[in-house]
């Protein structure tokens, strides 16, 4: 359907282009989106022809897609072994059992020996025939096992993955709780100085001021100066403290 | 495509960032200036309901995908994918990431 022209350019360069849609994406369209998009206020909205390539599309129905040529599908059960192939597992259990795949794997190599020793004495193919067989029904069993691990292998992939989400959450709150720690270290000092500036300014007053009439003791407006000066100094070691914490 | 029906918008889209995941595919985008474009940045920006569920399951290849995708929306990326080297180095760490998973 595509116009000839366009098959030339495709075909001009070593790779695909990129689907087209992208030529949607004007500051006016994202603009016109982001609008109606606020005006629903999350239900449901109907998005005019020239913006529907500015929201996800729909999903496939069934689950089943074409990627690259090749049919998928989201659901894709364990396949049974082929007819003609002996089903090699005693229990009747689901997943194959590690014993189970070692004893395999041991016949596998058991009846690669015996079919090289055939082939030495006479390499005929219906002698060792038989044994080339066996040794297909090996691989196809063992094979089989190893994906009845696939349901388990999903689990035990997401519980690592959640595993480390969560160390890495508590590495962070850990390094928080130390930062805030310096902060409040940090404070305190401050605090401290701004105290003993306060009683250096307070023996000043009482010396300055009658005792008996009660002045209000105003530490700031006496030493005010050198007060500012402590608290902006000591303000700059701390965001010096939580810049260089932040580098890090 | 063997299939005569025309492809839908959700497998175009899917193909395109599915191929994100091959430097070398990058490195022909760079190289037509197409990284540079604001309606292309928006486009990336957009892509990127695939880092979600339900869309996320779809993807055939979702470590180096999704990876590709999150350095995509950098501004430096899109500039240093030009250099050769940062294509091979970029192919390395992928390849390292897949090795490590399996």
């Amino acid at each position: 359907m595509a116009a000839s022209e366009e098959d030339t350019t495709v075909l001009n360069t070593p790779f695909l282009n990129p689907p087209s849609f992208w030529q949607s994406f004007t500051t006016e369209n994202i603009e016109a989106y982001r609008v109606l998009k606020a005006e629903a206020n999350g239900s449901s909205f109907t998005v005019p022809k020239d913006l529907e390539n500015l929201q996800p599309p729909t999903l496939p129905e069934n689950g089943e897609y074409t990627t690259f040529g090749e049919k998928r599908s989201l659901d894709t059960p364990l396949r049974d072994l082929p007819e003609e192939t002996p089903v090699l597992r005693s229990a009747a259990s689901k997943t194959a059992s590690p014993q189970h795949l070692l004893n395999l794997t041991r016949s596998m190599m058991l009846s690669y020996l015996e079919m090289l020793h055939i082939m030495a004495i006479n390499p005929a193919p219906p002698i060792y025939g038989v044994k080339w067989e066996d040794l297909r029904d090996l691989f196809r069993n063992t094979l089989h096992g190893v994906n009845s691990y696939r349901p388990w292998q999903a689990r035990n992939a997401l519980i690592k993955l959640l595993e480390r989400t969560r160390d890495d959450a508590r590495t962070e709150i850990a390094e928080i709780q130390g930062l805030q720690m310096k902060v409040d270290d940090t404070l305190r000092q401050v605090m401290q100085n701004c105290e003993e500036i306060a009683i250096g300014s307070e023996d000043k007053l009482d010396h300055d001021a009658d005792p008996m009439l009660g002045i209000e003791r105003n530490h700031g407006l006496v030493n005010g100066t050198t007060l500012i000066g402590e608290i902006d100094q000591h303000s700059k070691n701390m965001w010096t403290l939580v810049n260089n914490d932040a580098d890090e | 495509m063997t299939t005569t029906t025309t492809p839908t918008r959700f497998e175009l889209e899917l193909e395109f960032v599915s191929m994100l995941a091959s430097p070398t595919y990058l490195s022909y985008l760079a190289s037509t200036k197409i990284l540079q474009q604001p309606q292309f940045v928006a486009y990336l920006d957009y892509l990127q309901y695939w880092t979600r569920p339900p869309y996320v399951q779809y993807l055939v290849y979702p470590v180096a995908t999704l990876h590709v995708l999150e350095l995509l929306q950098r501004e430096d990326f899109r500039k240093d994918i030009l250099n050769p080297q940062v294509v091979s180095k970029l192919a390395e760490e992928l390849l390292e990431g897949s090795k490590r998973r399996s």
